[in-house]
């Protein structure tokens, strides 16, 4: 399973925790609009100016092929900007890094939260969106399957040398084909245009980011359908968002709670919150994936992991706290959670452990409540 | 009999009239050149030669639709439409593109008579969109090297067709 992390505030966290839904933002209004023209005009000069698309295709034996494609025009200026003109893409970002202080001054806010969410590596996951002219309280009509891309730093002014080179390759890969087969001029065309939606300005590569993307414009090309388009009011612009719920609630495991000044409460309010809202995460729908998440949990304690993995293993000697709680989390089943969560909260709050999970908080939901211990400095 | 092909890409029609005439032998092929992004000028004939091709004529948003009339007013032409020559539009509506236009108010003007355009595309979700909206009228096509392939064969509605106007 792959951890990814959103950072936001508790107004938003509590929306994506009850409705199951996220905004994605249009590509357009995202803090650094100069976003997508890098990756059209970057992808532009690698095919078009640089010697790493020439050995690339000669490294597939693919010379005559490269030779006989119109390259130039394919990826002209004219192209670039006609694509850079198409408004239909909207997306929402993740972070592979937890606890990062540039992500909680950029996009939590004081005291705001980072949720952590584990989805399936190259698989692509089940979202609905609303059909133009829906209703809040109707279904939501469109179904759309969409998989995670990493983002791909690439800026040949900013990066050195051989980083250039090893993304280009992927770029390349992804553009052309494994095989260096895909030459058609309008899939090449096509295929431009939803790679830039991955290629970053090389100096946010701290960000570690992944991110889905739709496209409406694709959308109602697969499905006959056209999204309902939200927008919300920031200084002044109306910024369009579309409104993606994750089928069963987005897959979220904990919520961290950022540094600030009024982290403490913060922390308490989440707790409760937690404990008492009924929430949406597909991470915690089935018997297995409720012990997986109580057991990581516990096991997060380096103290108790050695000897959970012995009980697990079958070998005796453990202590009798953990056993307790190794037996309690066997007895686990989605009719008895209440009694067996109560239970295991009183084996540690009775516990040498106690102390240790302070701040550290398994909720009634299933979802673990944290809090950063990066300093509050700002 | 005379097919004709809309397209803005004419350079991957490479081998396409040649295609044509295997499965239709002796019929006319005329290229619908879309608004290109090459000034062809001079070097018109030289394409024209290059694709086989009986002519090309250059077409824009401005005049397509009445070029498209006066070629179907012969009942003796096929259309093969290429789906994404409206690609530096705005155009979030599958629907409301050009070509897509004309083929759908044609299909409701057809009644008796026999609808005569079919789509292609290599741009995988727009596959599924001229499927969608057409059904039977569409051509698969796939790309060999930098030209089109189109799996004229493996549609039979448009086997059909050049059955049915080469009997004529």
């Amino acid at each position: 399973m792959q951890k990814l992390y959103y950072y936001t505030t508790t107004d938003t966290m509590s929306k994506i925790l009850q409705n199951g839904n996220i905004w994605a933002t249009n590509l357009d209004y995202m803090n650094d609009s100069r976003e997508y023209l890098n990756g059209i005009s970057e992808i532009r000069t690698l095919v078009t100016k640089s010697n790493i698309t020439a050995k690339w295709f000669e490294s597939k034996q693919k010379q005559k092929e490269y030779a006989e494609c119109p390259i130039q025009e394919i990826f002209s200026e004219q192209n670039g900007e006609e694509r850079q003109n198409i408004s239909s893409r909207y997306t929402i970002s993740f972070c592979r890094k937890k606890d990062l202080l540039s992500q909680w001054t950029t996009y939590a806010k004081e005291s705001g939260v980072c949720l952590e969410m584990v989805f399936e590596p190259d698989k692509a996951d089940e979202f609905l969106l609303y059909k133009k002219d829906q209703k809040d309280s109707e279904e939501r009509e469109i179904p759309v399957e969409r998989g995670l891309k990493e983002i791909y730093y690439f800026t040949e002014e900013r990066i050195d040398a051989q980083k250039y080179q090893e993304t280009a390759e992927k770029i390349l890969t992804d553009l052309f084909g494994e095989n260096a087969d895909n030459l058609d001029s309008e899939s090449l065309i096509e295929r431009w245009a939803q790679i830039s939606i991955f290629v970053k300005q090389y100096d946010f590569y701290q960000e570690e980011e992944m991110r889905l993307a739709f496209d409406t414009m694709k959308i109602n090309s697969e499905t006959g359908k056209q999204p309902r388009i939200g927008y919300r009011i920031d200084k002044h612009i109306m910024k369009p968002y579309l409104d993606v719920q994750c089928k069963n609630g987005w897959p979220i495991t904990s919520v961290m709670v950022g540094p600030g000044n009024n982290q403490e409460v913060v922390y308490k309010s989440i707790k409760f919150f937690l404990d008492h809202a009924k929430i949406m995460s597909s991470a915690l729908v089935t018997e297995e994936q409720w012990k997986e998440q109580i057991k990581n949990y516990l096991c997060y304690n380096k103290r108790i992991s050695p000897f959970w993995k012995e009980l697990e293993q079958n070998k005796g000697g453990s202590s009798k706290i953990i056993k307790s709680l190794y037996d309690r989390w066997k007895t686990f089943s989605l009719s008895s959670k209440e009694a067996v969560l109560t239970d295991i909260a009183e084996i540690i709050k009775q516990s040498e452990y106690c102390s240790d999970f302070e701040n550290y908080y398994l909720t009634r939901s299933g979802i673990i409540a944290e809090k950063s211990s990066i300093p509050y400095i700002y | 009999m005379r097919i004709v092909i809309l397209e803005d890409y004419p350079e991957r029609l490479v081998g396409t009239a040649e295609q044509l005439n295997d499965i239709c032998p002796g019929c006319e092929v005329e290229v619908l050149c879309y608004d290109p992004q090459n000034d062809y000028g001079e070097k018109a004939e030289e394409l024209r030669t290059k694709l086989l091709c009986n002519t090309i004529t250059i077409v824009d948003y401005w005049n397509l639709e009445e070029k498209l009339d006066e070629l179907y007013s012969d009942p003796d032409t096929l259309f093969l439409f290429d789906t994404d020559i409206d690609r530096g539009a705005v155009i979030e509506v599958f629907e409301y593109r050009i070509n897509v236009r004309y083929a759908l108010k044609k299909r409701d003007d057809a009644d008796n008579q026999l609808y005569r355009i079919w789509f292609y595309t290599t741009v995988e979700h727009l596959k599924r969109a001229i499927e969608r909206t057409f059904g039977e009228h569409v051509i698969v096509a796939g790309q060999n090297g930098a030209s089109l392939s189109l799996d004229l064969e493996g549609c039979p509605t448009f086997v059909e067709a050049l059955g049915l106007h080469q009997a004529v």
